[in-house]
C-alpha cells in the first residue's frame, strides 16, 4: 500500500468528520448541546420560510409619490409666500409632472418679484428652469440632488420603519433586507391570526411629531420605585438646566431589553394625557465613554402632539460659532413658525421630543423663544466632536426629508402555515428518499463493486452539501430540495463517466490498475465540463435573486462543487484500495468475466 | 450482467438524421403553434402563474365536503367573480382547494364611486382626489379644499367621516389617519387583506366554521410579477449564452451552432408542452427551463467530448464516422445518466404544486436533452464541419 494513499484516506476522514460536526447543531438541536459545542461550532441549516411557515413580503417605496408630495408642499408655501407677503393678486402655482413647478403671475411686475432674493429662500431645493415672458411664469424644478435625498431617505426611513415595528412583536430570527427601492421583510413561524396583525402594523406610515417632555412630574420616580428586586432594567436620573424652571432632575427607566421594559410600562396606570415613549442610545460606562451596544431609555411625555414633521421646510447642518459645535438649524413654514413660536416661548427649559413613528429620536432643550421660523437644535453631551457631527447629520435628515412620509406599497406577500410547511418537508423528504433508493439500488445491479462505490461517493456527497450549507447558513427552501434531488443525479452522473470509462479500457485489455488510471483520466474532463455547464446556469439562478429560486441555485452550486469532488476523488481512493488489496485481474464493474 | 449497451455495437444514428430533422422541426414548429393557438383562444401563451401574472393564490382548507360549484358560486357573491377555483387531489388534506384569482382590488372601481358621493355628502363638496393603484391596499383621499381640519379635533373628526364614507360603500377599512399637513387635506386610507375578505364571503355563503384554515396566501403585485419575468427570460437568455460562450472557448466555433440548436429546441419544446397541456407556468419552471438548458449542453458535451477525441484518433475515418462511433461508444453513459430521470420522475410524481410541474418540466427536458444530443447536435457537428471546409477550400481556391 503507498503511503500516498492513507494520507489521502486520513484527509478524506477528516473532511467528513469535519462535516458531521457542522451538521450536528442541525440534527440534534441547538439547545440539547454543551455550549462549548455551540460557542465553536455556528453552523445550522436553516428552514426556509416555505418549508417551517412564516410570511414573506415585499414593500414598495413610492418613492415618486413621496417626491410629488413634497412637490405640492413647496408649491404650497410659494403660493403662500407670494399671496401673504408679496400681496399678489391672482398668482397660480401648480405642480407639472413629478417635480416641477409652475407659478403663473397676473402680469410681468408680479412676476418680477419673484426675484433671485425670494429663491434664495428655496434654494437648497429648487432651480429655476425657465421663465415665460409672454405668459409670466416662472418654471422650478425639485433639483436632482434633493429629488434623490427625498427618495433615498425615504426609503432608508421605511427600512428603519419597518425594523422597529416588528422589534415590537419579538418575532425570532426576522429578515429586513433592503432591495433597490423594495424592502424585503422575512417573518418566519406566526400563526395565521397574526399574520394580518403584523401585516397591518408594517404597512402604516412612518410619521415625525413634535412632543413635549414631562420632566418635572414626578410619576417615573414613584414608577421606579415598583421595580422588581432583580429586574434587567436600571433606574438612573440625570439633571439639567431648566432657566426660570430652576435645575430639572428627572428619573429614566433604562434597559438593553425592549420587551421587559415595555412590558414593566404597560402594567403603570398612566395619566389619561400621559404616554411612556422609548427612545434607543448607546450604552455608556460609568466615566461616559460610549459603548458599541444599544439601550432603550424611557420618556415621560404628554401625549398631545403640537407640531408634525410637515411644517418644517429645511433642516441644515451648522456651526456654532463660539464653540465649534455642530448644532441643526431648522426651517419652518408659516404655520409651522407660528406654532413653534408658541411653544417655545411656554416651554423655556424644558425638553421637547422629536418622535419618529412613535420612537423618540432625540429630545434637545429649548433654550429660549424662538421666532422667525427658525430654530436650532443644539447637540449636548460628552461626545466626541465626530459623533456629534454624525448625529447632526442624522437629525437634519430626518427633520429635512422625515417629514415626509412614505408611502408603502406591498407588492408581493407569501404566507405558508406551519402545517403546510411540515407536510410539505414530510412530501420533498419522501421525494428524496425515493429518488436516492432508486438510484442506489440501480448502480449496485449495474455496476456491482463499482457501484458500491459510487454509493458510498454519493452518501459522502450528500453529507458534505447539507454540511457546506450548514456552514454557509443556507436556508433549506423547497426548490432547496429539489436541488438536492438533482444533484443526486448528477452526482451518480460523474460515476456513471468514469465507471463506463473503465469498463471500454477493460474490454481493450489493459490490467485493472492501468484501467482505472485511464477511466479517470479519461473521464475527468467530461466530468468537469458537464458539470460546469449546469453550473453556469445555476450562477445565473442566483443572480436572479427572487427568494425560492436562490434557495434551488445555492444548493444546486454546492451540489456541482461537491459532486465533482466525491465522482472524482472519493471513489478515485476507494478503487486504489481495492487495486491494492485484493489485486484483481478485472475490476468488479458489472462486465462478464470473459470480456 | 447487466450491460445493455454490447460493446462493438453500432446503431446508425447520422444516417436518419433528415427524419431526426423532420420530427425536431414539427415539434418546435409545434411548440410555436401551441403559443399562437393560446394567444388567440384562451388569451395567454401560456398558463402563467401568479408569480407572473400578478394577483392572489389562497389554499383554503373546509371542514366538510364543498363541490367546487359551490365554492365559485360563494366567491362571485363575495366580490371576487372570475375565480379560477381547483380541488387539490395530490398531497393535500381533505376538501383543500386551491382559488386563484387575478388582482383583485381591495376596494372595486364601483365601490369607489360610492365612496366618492358619501365623501361629497359628507363633507359637503366634491373631494379634490381619491388616489388608488391598482392592487394596492391603501387609497390616499384628498378632501374638500375649504374644511378645515387643521385642528386636531376636527382631524380626528374627519378621519372618522372617511371611515364611515367608506364603510358605507361597503369596503373594509382597517385604519384612516391624517397623511401630510392636516391643512393640506390628505388623508391615507387603509384596506383589510384579501384573505380576510376571502374568508368572509366564504362564510357568509357557505355558513360560519366552514373554513377551517388558510394555509397559504401569495399575493404577487403586477409590477412585481413583471419584473420576475422580464428578469426570468433574461437570465434564460444569459445563461445560454455563456454556456455558448464555454463551449466555444473549450471546443472550437464548429462545435458550438450544435449545442445551441439542441439547447433551444429542448427548451422551446418543452415550453410547448406546457402550452399544450395548458400546465402552470411559474417561476419554479424557469427554474427547470434554465437546469434543461444546462443538463442539455451536459448531455451533448460528453459526446463532443468523445467526437474529438476519436478525430484525432481515428485519422482516415471520415468525419460523420467519426462522430456516428463516438455517439455509440457514449450510448451506454447517455442513456444512464438519463437515468437520473428517476430521481425528476419522484419530484413530478410525489411533489405538489410548483414542484410538481418543475419536476415535470425536468423530467421532459431531461428526455428531450438525450434525444436532441445524439441526433440533432450531433449531425450539426458534422454538418458545420463541411461548411467550414468548403469555406475554408473556396478561400483556397480564390488564393
Amino acid at each position: 500500500m503507498e503511503r500516498s494513499w492513507w494520507w489521502k484516506a486520513i484527509g478524506h476522514l477528516l473532511l467528513i468528520v469535519v462535516a458531521v460536526v457542522y451538521l450536528i447543531p442541525t440534527l440534534v438541536g441547538e439547545e440539547r448541546l454543551p455550549g462549548w459545542y455551540s460557542k465553536h461550532v455556528k453552523a445550522k441549516l436553516q428552514l426556509g420560510l416555505d418549508l417551517q411557515g412564516g410570511i414573506h413580503l415585499v414593500y414598495e417605496v413610492e418613492v415618486d409619490k413621496a417626491v410629488s408630495d413634497k412637490t405640492d408642499r413647496l408649491a404650497a408655501d410659494i403660493e403662500e409666500r407670494l399671496t401673504r407677503d408679496k400681496k399678489l393678486k391672482g398668482v397660480n402655482v401648480s405642480r407639472e409632472g413629478r417635480d416641477e413647478i409652475a407659478v403663473r403671475c397676473a402680469s410681468a411686475r408680479d412676476l418680477a418679484t419673484i426675484d433671485r432674493t425670494f429663491l434664495s429662500e428655496f434654494r437648497s431645493n429648487l432651480d429655476e428652469v425657465g421663465r415665460d415672458l409672454a405668459t409670466h411664469t416662472v418654471r422650478l424644478r425639485l433639483n436632482s440632488a434633493y429629488v434623490s435625498e427625498v427618495g433615498e431617505y425615504a426609503i432608508r426611513q421605511a427600512v428603519e420603519t419597518i425594523r422597529g415595528r416588528i422589534d415590537e412583536f419579538g418575532v425570532a430570527e426576522p429578515t429586513i433586507l433592503r432591495k433597490g427601492s423594495d424592502i424585503v421583510v422575512e417573518l418566519p413561524g406566526l400563526t395565521r391570526r397574526s399574520f394580518d396583525r403584523v401585516k397591518r402594523q408594517i404597512g402604516r406610515t412612518a410619521q415625525l411629531e413634535f412632543k413635549m417632555v414631562d420632566d418635572e412630574n414626578d410619576f417615573m420616580a414613584a414608577a421606579a420605585a415598583k421595580l422588581p428586586e432583580k429586574s434587567p432594567i436600571t433606574v438612573r436620573s440625570e439633571t439639567y438646566d431648566g432657566k426660570q424652571h430652576g435645575a430639572i432632575t428627572y428619573t429614566y427607566l433604562e434597559s438593553r431589553d425592549k420587551r421587559a421594559l415595555r412590558q414593566f410600562l404597560d402594567q403603570l396606570k398612566l395619566p389619561k394625557d400621559r404616554e411612556i415613549l422609548l427612545g434607543e442610545e448607546y450604552a455608556k460606562d460609568k466615566k461616559g465613554n460610549r459603548l458599541p451596544d444599544k439601550i432603550w431609555i424611557t420618556y415621560f411625555i404628554k401625549r398631545r402632539t403640537e407640531l408634525t414633521g410637515e411644517y418644517i421646510s429645511d433642516a441644515q447642518v451648522m456651526w456654532e460659532d463660539r464653540t465649534g459645535r455642530p448644532e441643526v438649524s431648522l426651517t419652518f413654514d408659516r404655520t409651522g413658525a407660528e406654532v413653534f413660536e408658541r411653544l417655545s416661548g411656554d416651554n423655556i427649559g424644558r425638553r421637547m421630543a422629536i418622535v419618529l413613528d412613535s420612537n423618540i429620536n432625540s429630545a434637545p432643550v429649548l433654550e429660549s423663544r424662538i421666532g422667525g421660523g427658525r430654530a436650532r437644535i443644539t447637540l449636548g453631551g460628552l461626545r466626541s466632536p465626530q459623533e456629534l457631527q454624525e448625529e447632526a447629520n442624522d437629525l437634519a435628515a430626518v427633520l429635512r426629508t422625515g417629514a415626509l412620509p412614505a408611502p408603502l406599497r406591498k407588492s408581493f406577500e407569501s404566507q405558508v402555515g406551519p402545517t403546510l410547511g411540515r407536510d410539505t418537508i414530510n412530501r420533498g423528504m419522501v421525494a428524496f428518499a425515493v429518488g436516492a433508493g432508486t438510484i442506489i439500488l440501480f448502480m449496485l445491479y449495474y455496476y456491482h463493486l463499482a457501484g458500491v462505490f459510487a454509493d458510498l461517493a454519493l452518501l459522502v456527497n450528500m453529507l458534505f452539501v447539507l454540511a457546506l450549507m450548514a456552514a454557509f447558513h443556507a436556508t433549506l427552501t423547497l426548490p432547496g430540495i429539489a436541488g438536492l434531488v438533482l444533484t443526486l443525479g448528477m452526482s451518480i452522473d460523474a460515476n456513471v463517466l468514469v465507471n463506463e470509462r473503465i469498463r471500454e479500457e477493460m474490454r481493450l485489455g489493459k490490467s485493472a490498475r492501468a484501467a482505472v488510471d485511464a477511466g479517470y483520466a479519461h473521464a475527468f474532463w467530461a466530468i468537469f465540463d458537464s458539470q460546469l455547464t449546469t453550473g453556469i446556469a445555476g450562477i445565473v439562478l442566483l443572480q436572479y435573486g427572487s427568494g425560492p429560486i436562490r434557495g434551488f441555485a445555492v444548493t444546486m452550486l454546492i451540489g456541482i462543487a461537491t459532486s465533482i469532488f466525491t465522482g472524482v476523488y472519493v471513489t478515485r481512493m476507494l478503487f486504489d484500495l481495492y487495486v491494492a488489496k485484493a489485486r484483481p485481474k478485472v475490476i468488479s464493474v458489472g462486465l462478464p468475466r470473459t470480456v | 450482467m447487466p450491460q445493455w449497451i454490447k460493446p462493438g455495437t453500432t446503431y446508425e444514428f447520422y444516417g436518419p438524421r433528415r427524419r431526426a430533422y423532420a420530427i425536431s422541426w414539427g415539434l418546435t414548429l409545434a411548440s410555436f403553434v401551441a403559443l399562437g393557438v393560446n394567444v388567440l383562444w384562451r388569451g395567454s401563451a401560456l398558463n402563467y402563474g401568479t408569480d407572473f401574472t400578478g394577483g392572489s393564490q389562497l389554499q383554503v382548507q373546509f371542514s366538510r365536503a364543498v363541490r367546487p360549484a359551490e365554492v365559485r358560486g360563494a366567491l362571485e357573491k363575495g366580490g371576487f367573480g372570475g375565480s379560477e377555483v381547483v380541488a387539490m387531489t395530490v398531497g393535500a388534506p381533505p376538501n383543500t382547494f386551491m382559488l386563484r384569482m387575478g388582482e383583485v382590488s381591495a376596494c372595486s372601481a364601483a365601490e369607489r364611486e360610492k365612496a366618492t358621493a358619501e365623501l361629497k355628502r359628507a363633507f359637503g363638496a366634491p373631494i379634490r382626489k381619491l388616489d388608488y393603484k391598482e392592487g394596492s391596499d391603501k387609497i390616499y383621499v384628498l378632501l374638500p379644499a375649504r374644511s378645515d381640519v387643521t385642528k386636531k379635533v376636527a382631524e380626528e373628526d374627519a378621519a372618522r367621516q372617511i371611515e364611515a364614507a367608506f364603510t358605507a360603500a361597503g369596503v373594509e377599512v382597517q385604519q384612516v389617519r391624517l397623511f401630510g399637513r392636516a391643512r393640506d387635506g390628505s388623508f391615507e386610507v387603509s384596506l383589510g387583506g384579501l384573505g380576510g375578505g376571502v374568508e368572509r364571503a366564504l362564510t357568509a355563503a357557505l355558513g360560519a366554521g366552514s373554513v377551517r384554515d388558510i394555509p397559504q396566501v401569495e399575493t404577487v403585485g403586477s409590477r412585481m410579477g413583471r419584473q420576475l419575468r422580464d428578469s426570468g427570460i433574461k437570465s434564460l437568455i444569459y445563461s445560454m449564452l455563456l454556456i455558448l460562450l464555454y463551449i466555444t472557448l473549450r471546443f472550437d466555433l464548429r462545435y458550438a451552432p450544435g449545442v445551441l440548436i439542441a439547447l433551444v429546441h429542448d427548451v422551446v419544446i418543452t415550453v410547448g408542452l406546457f402550452a399544450v397541456l395548458w400546465h402552470e407556468f411559474s417561476l419554479s419552471v424557469v427554474a427547470a427551463l434554465m437546469t434543461i438548458a444546462g443538463y442539455s449542453v451536459n448531455d451533448t458535451i460528453v459526446v463532443f467530448d468523445r467526437i474529438r477525441e476519436d478525430v484525432a484518433r481515428f485519422r482516415d475515418r471520415k468525419f460523420d464516422r467519426v462522430v456516428n462511433g463516438a455517439i455509440n461508444e457514449t450510448l451506454s453513459r447517455t442513456l444512464l445518466t438519463s437515468l437520473t430521470l428517476v430521481t425528476c420522475l419522484a419530484l413530478w410524481g410525489l411533489g405538489t404544486g410548483p414542484i410538481r410541474e418543475f419536476g415535470f418540466a425536468l423530467s421532459i427536458g431531461i428526455l428531450l436533452g438525450t434525444y436532441s444530443s445524439i441526433f440533432v447536435a450531433s449531425p450539426m457537428v458534422v454538418y458545420f464541419n463541411e461548411r467550414v471546409a468548403a469555406i475554408g477550400r473556396k478561400g483556397a481556391v480564390a488564393r
